[in-house]
């Protein structure tokens, strides 16, 4: 099967295609799913026990978690502009104050750039909208946008009430990358009194399962709508240490456009501060933490296959499934543990 | 009130017992009796000083010296040792009784073992699709 992107000008997934829920067997799963982040979110939660009280405690709390995720997911959206972000990305000045939420994924993005050797990078939304509104090319009807900025060098001064983020004027964020992974964590947090739960931030997946639980888990294949390019079934397990898991997706086939005769899309490589040159069509990370598997699969499609390949065997990832213009399927041994 | 913290007045001394007066000593006459011998003591003192000596010699020689070798081994009297040599024991094969091992991966069972699958969680038949995220946060 071939990929075929020349002449399309944007791929957009299909709407509600991230979760599919079935009958389970008892106890019975609670699962609340709703439309948010531009995307399908959902919370599926494995109450205490098989009695009613507890599945409508389960049901509650599930509510309840996509309500604050997504008060979170609003303070820091872009294409608001009363978001928390909007607020900074507007502000003119060098010291701009951000609250607690922003400034928490702003400090886990400073991580996550550390973790993928400086790969995800925060402050290129810039470079991301010239991408996809170059100047005087293509056929973008949006208004071009300032040329990507060299110096993005930025920090955050973190006092007792307020932090602030200190960076070059103008110099703009962007989440994409570090958020959902980081909002589906955060959530996941608030089931912390259930047995199993998982928090499904559009494809950025954060899990957690009981000793002996086992749920699937499928890898969207780019090339065809509905369909899999595998599936893993993961298990929680006392005995290895492993109950705590992220499954996160990143890739070049969604955000994509074509301006002229030449197709760009969304992963900016901050190394040349315009989309990444890549063969990997997409890439899928199982980690211990959804933000993680999010910031790892991110740098692996940036960095390509093969450096890809080398840089995840440097982190301690429980598997990884790369897709190639190839049309190849790139597995890490550790990923066979849970093929399905 | 006055009287208590006022002067007080001294007494007169007593007068009952007058004045001693000149008079001849009442025993002047009976003879002054004769002094006897004590016997020397020192021989003894000499006596009981060496015998306290040799008694704490004999203390501190307790006390300090090691214990002879026959009292470490709980005996205070020497012991001939005999060696005696037992009668071999008939070799009885040692049986090793293992019920369970579990194979680590990468490890083969036993050719005569009987191998038992670990079953493994079934799965939830709930499938949720990581994909690439559609509008970003």
């Amino acid at each position: 099967m071939s990929l075929v992107f020349a002449d399309q000008t944007v791929l957009v997934p299909g709407p509600s295609a991230t979760a599919t829920v079935e009958p389970a067997p008892e106890p019975a799963l609670v699962s609340v799913v709703t439309g948010m982040m531009g995307g399908t979110v959902g919370v599926h939660v494995r109450p205490v026990d098989d009695g009613v009280a507890a599945a409508a405690d389960a049901r509650r709390a599930a509510r309840s978690t996509l309500r604050r995720l997504g008060a979170w997911a609003d303070r820091l959206t872009r294409f608001t502009e009363t978001s928390d972000l909007a607020r900074l990305n507007a502000s003119a000045g060098v010291r701009a104050p951000v609250k607690p939420t922003l400034a928490a994924v702003l400090d886990w993005a400073r991580q996550a750039e550390g973790l993928s050797g400086g790969i995800v990078d925060v402050a290129l939304l810039d470079a991301r909208l010239a991408a996809e509104h170059p100047v005087g090319g293509g056929r973008s009807t949006t208004a071009t946008t300032a040329a990507p900025r060299l110096d993005r060098t930025w920090s955050m001064d973190r006092g007792s009430r307020v932090t602030f983020i200190r960076r070059p004027a103008g110099l703009r964020f962007d989440l994409d990358g570090v958020a959902k992974g980081w909002l589906a964590d955060r959530a996941l947090g608030l089931l912390g009194s259930f047995p199993s739960a998982v928090v499904d931030a559009d494809g950025d997946i954060a899990i957690r399962l009981g000793d002996g639980e086992s749920w699937r888990f499928g890898i969207a294949d780019p090339r065809s709508k509905d369909a899999d390019l595998l599936e893993l079934d993961l298990v929680g397990s006392d005995r290895d240490g492993v109950g705590a898991f992220g499954l996160a997706t990143s890739g070049t086939s969604v955000h994509r456009w074509v301006h002229g005769d030449h197709a760009t899309h969304h992963l900016i490589d901050p190394r040349i501060g315009r989309p990444a040159r890549t063969d990997i069509v997409q890439a899928t990370v199982l980690a211990g933490t959804a933000r993680e598997a999010e910031a790892l699969a991110k740098a692996a499609v940036i960095l390509g296959s093969e450096a890809a390949l080398v840089a995840l065997s440097g982190h301690d990832v429980h598997g990884a499934v790369l897709l190639t213009e190839r049309n190849e399927l790139l597995l890490t041994p550790s990923t066979t543990r849970w093929l399905a | 009130m006055s009287g208590i913290r006022g002067h007080r007045t001294a007494r007169p001394a007593p007068e009952s017992h007058p004045a001693p007066t000149e008079a001849a000593p009442v025993h002047a006459a009976r003879p002054a009796p004769v002094a006897r011998a004590k016997p020397d003591a020192r021989p003894l003192r000499i006596a009981y000083g060496m015998g306290a000596l040799a008694a704490a010699t004999a203390l501190v020689t307790a006390l300090v010296s090691p214990p002879p070798a026959g009292a470490a081994a709980g005996s205070a009297t020497d012991v001939a040792l005999t060696t005696v040599t037992l009668p071999a024991e008939p070799a009885r094969p040692v049986k090793h009784v293992i019920q369970y091992v579990q194979l680590e991966p990468g490890q083969t069972a036993p050719p005569n073992a009987t191998v038992k699958v670990v079953p493994t969680p079934k799965p939830r038949v709930v499938t949720i699709t990581t994909k690439q995220s559609g509008a970003k946060p």
